[in-house]
């Protein structure tokens, strides 16, 4: 998780200089905004954090496909689609999450382009809903004092799956995608869960949820982000003029 | 401005998701894990009369004479004993008078089984115990000095009561 946070934190800041170029060039053009009638762009991509983050961490494997479609001017419908497998180890439990998740709902963008660029700076929200299993790989039985050897308990007793799972959650969201290429947009979010709804088996709790990540004691939100590269399919529906 | 506004706002948010990565859960300290057995002392000739075990030490089997888990100088009639959790009995050797004239050891064999029930992120599982059909083996012998045994509970689930009842 440490490599994870160090990489969050470094492509975190690119994006924020980047965004900081941007700016500074908005502001010397002097170009009227075109407010001519948006159509209709589907533009589809992949999340590049969790595959990079399965390459280094042996207990992660994870895959993310994103993509919007823009109805209004500054509206998108957005959608993610996500599938992981994580092995971790909380306190005296290993166990691994295996599930998939999908997201719905839609950004609103804030930034003003000028005349034919396509950049967002976003406030989101989202639906989610996920499917998943747990298996508790093993676990140290808790003592407040310890008299003979501790021993793993690796099979029988409470070890094993636990399986058809499922959550529901609401997401909010601020993010951002720059062009980079043409029709090929970079792009990350933050987002802020909420949980609304989850089923958890009777001899195990709710600690990890995909696409929701860490699910805390006492405690409903949660939080995520992604880094996403999207391509814009270059044909758009009617409505241009 | 509101650009400069919005600017702030990720960052901000960038480095609060960052501190959540260094967030720690502590099992709250006096939370009730694996429950000990709970054992009283009776006297044999009278079963309803708690009687004190004069200098009782309780030690694993492959312990020195000296090491102990349980030791009560001055005797004691309440005693509360670790179950073993990695296999389906504990055997304690029970010292009766330890050091003394008329030392008496008998070697108890517990059997019971163990179900496990999650407690929270932080605690983990918890075990509970359930003795078997023939609960403790090594008493009741010629020399022994405990002569029979009652079950209270048969399941241990706490450590609120008494599951065990030993006389001698």
């Amino acid at each position: 998780m440490k490599t994870a946070c160090t990489w969050h934190c470094i492509i975190s800041f690119i994006f924020i200089i980047n965004l900081q170029l941007l700016s500074a060039q908005s502001k010397k053009d002097s170009l009227v905004n075109d407010k001519t009638k948006a159509p209709l762009t589907l533009r589809f991509g992949v999340d590049l954090f969790q595959p990079a983050i399965s390459q280094f961490d042996k207990t992660f494997k994870g895959f993310e496909i994103v993509g919007d479609l823009r109805v209004k001017e500054n509206l998108y419908l957005s959608s993610e689609i996500g599938t992981l497998e994580r092995t971790q180890q909380s306190e005296l439990i290993n166990f691994t999450t295996s599930g998939s998740y999908i997201k719905f709902g839609f950004d609103f963008n804030m930034y003003k382009n000028w005349t034919g660029m396509n950049n967002q700076v976003y406030l989101g929200f989202r639906f989610a809903n996920s499917l998943y299993n747990h298996n508790i790989n093993n676990y140290l039985l808790y003592r407040t004092e310890q008299i003979f050897e501790e021993e793993l308990v690796q099979n029988e007793y409470s070890t094993g799956k636990l399986s058809d799972l499922n959550a529901q959650w609401i997401e909010f969201l601020v993010g951002m995608k720059v062009q980079v290429l043409k029709n090929t947009y970079m792009g990350f979010s933050l987002r802020l869960n909420r949980l609304l709804g989850s089923t958890s088996s009777e001899n195990f709790g709710v600690l990890f949820i995909p696409g929701f990540n860490r699910v805390t004691d006492e405690n409903i939100f949660g939080s995520s982000f992604n880094y996403t590269l999207t391509y814009s399919i270059p044909f758009k529906w009617g409505k241009s003029r | 401005m509101k650009r400069k506004i919005i600017i702030s706002i990720l960052i901000i948010l960038s480095f609060t998701s960052l501190s959540k990565c260094e967030r720690d859960d502590i099992c709250i300290e006096g939370t009730k894990g694996t429950p000990n057995l709970i054992i009283r002392f009776f006297d044999a000739n009278n079963i309803n009369e708690p009687k004190n075990v004069p200098f009782l030490v309780i030690n694993k089997l492959d312990d020195d004479y000296r090491d102990y888990i349980r030791r009560y100088l001055l005797g004691n009639d309440s005693i509360s004993i670790p179950l073993k959790d990695s296999q389906d009995f504990t055997q304690l050797k029970f010292f009766y008078n330890w050091g003394g004239e008329n030392e008496n050891i008998d070697t108890l064999k517990i059997n019971h089984d163990r179900f496990d029930i999650y407690m929270d992120r932080a605690c983990g599982f918890k075990g509970q115990f359930i003795f078997n059909e023939n609960p403790i083996e090594g008493i009741g012998t010629e020399n022994s000095w405990i002569k029979s045994y009652k079950i209270i509970k048969d399941s241990i689930l706490n450590e609120n009561s008494m599951h065990l009842a030993l006389y001698h």
